[in-house]
């Protein structure tokens, strides 16, 4: 009897202590993995944005094309670019500095490291407050570049941390609204953003089809509505693509906040699905190609 | 407010100038519903182009700094924009479309035009 009461006690010590164990170990083996999935995610979604954008700015322009040549003369105003190539750069800096962000992270995974996270996320936390809000003011991206000035201001407290999970507790409000204001951006519906803009596109390049029905005979018919319901799947598709980069970045969101908090169920989950939407987004942007070559043909 | 440098918020100004002109687009889409002859349905598409590209104009400057002169000028395009659709559903003829649309996108030039002046 008296064996049968320790029992459960021994059972409950020894069940604690290999949860302590399993806890000590997961920190050291989980942790590491954790900061390189969510560098993994950032990069997969700065994949996303270029893959994303690069169709987009090939597309648009071709319309202002269409409207210029009719034009009595033709200034640079004419054919406005949507992303140019300098708010492309800015997109790109912001990542960079959030890679940056993740590479100080991963220096706190050796306690060794604590010194060097201390000086290198001071030296990015004095750039993102003096050298961000200039690198990347633009006419578009301006809430972006105050939430990297918040992000340094973060860092300045989190530079005292010495564990990972700490420093990204303390960096996630900063991260938060960095995600959120580059999600909207975007858009959050086709009257929105750069969706609501690329959305006039395609009906604009649909209506050109419903009126050259008016004047179109017999086969010629035909091809124009082949055409339009071309263009209508060029528009679902390329809205879609839009609304796939939204939520990745809103991923990266979710992703770091599960990181901050410990979990990493959450943060595979957001990872995965930042995967997926990255995939997604390679094979619409495969589709749209073969969409676009024959979309012009009948205008 | 003039003059002020808000240019790291959105201005809800352009912001809203922006939605008008999608739906002055999606009011010439429409249109096209209602039109058989040729001629005016490519009158429609013309006008279409030039919202268009007030679209993409704009949208380049949805973050520039807010300004009196820039609302005020959005209040008159707004003014402008109250009847728009249902005036160019009502329109029947090309010329009256031109002349709706020229109108209306006379006012939104001059509050793009304030736009790109502020730094």
């Amino acid at each position: 009897m008296h064996a049968r009461r320790r029992l459960p006690g021994l059972s409950i010590l020894a069940a604690a202590l290999l949860i302590a164990v399993s806890a000590c170990s997961s920190v050291r083996t989980v942790e590491p993995a954790r900061v390189a999935a969510f560098g993994e995610g950032v990069g997969k979604v700065h994949t996303q944005l270029d893959t994303t954008f690069a169709s987009i700015n090939e597309f648009i322009t071709d319309d202002e094309v269409d409207r210029a040549v009719n034009l009595p003369k033709l200034t640079d105003e004419d054919v406005p670019v949507v992303f140019k190539q300098q708010d492309i750069a800015k997109w790109d800096t912001a990542f960079s500095y959030i890679d940056q962000y993740v590479a100080n992270l991963t220096l706190l995974l050796s306690p060794d490291n604590a010194k060097r996270f201390t000086d290198a996320t001071e030296k990015l936390a004095t750039e993102l407050q003096q050298v961000a809000p200039k690198a990347l003011a633009s006419d578009k991206f301006g809430p972006v570049a105050t939430a990297f000035a918040e992000l340094g201001r973060l860092l300045i407290e989190a530079k005292a941390q010495s564990d990972a999970l700490a420093a990204a507790r303390t960096a996630d409000p900063g991260i938060q609204k960095i995600f959120t204001e580059m999600a909207a951006v975007i858009g959050e519906s086709n009257e929105a953003g750069v969706r609501g803009t690329v959305a006039q596109h395609w009906t604009l390049r649909m209506a050109q089809q419903r009126a050259a029905f008016l004047r179109a005979k017999g086969e010629a018919r035909r091809q124009i509505v082949l055409e339009y319901i071309k263009l209508r799947n060029g528009r679902d598709v390329q809205d879609l693509q839009l609304s796939l980069l939204r939520q990745s970045i809103l991923d990266l969101a979710a992703a770091h906040s599960a990181l901050a908090r410990g979990s990493g169920v959450d943060l595979a989950g957001a990872i995965a699905m930042i995967q997926q939407e990255l995939d997604a987004t390679r094979s619409l942007s495969d589709f749209f190609t073969s969409l676009k070559t024959g979309a012009k043909t009948t205008k | 407010m003039a003059g002020s440098t808000q240019a790291t918020q959105r201005n809800d100004d352009l912001v809203a100038l922006h939605k008008m002109l999608i739906d002055a687009n999606q009011a010439l889409n429409a249109k096209l519903d209602d039109v058989t002859d040729p001629d005016f349905a490519d009158k429609i598409v013309t006008e279409m182009r030039e919202v268009v590209h007030r679209i993409d104009l704009v949208q380049s400057l949805l973050f520039t700094a807010a300004s009196n002169d820039i609302a005020d000028a959005v209040k008159d395009v707004k003014t402008a924009n109250a009847g728009l659709a249902a005036s160019i559903g009502a329109i029947r003829k090309a010329i009256d479309l031109v002349n709706t649309l020229t109108n209306f996108l006379t006012l939104v030039d001059e509050a793009i035009d304030l736009a790109k002046k502020i730094p």
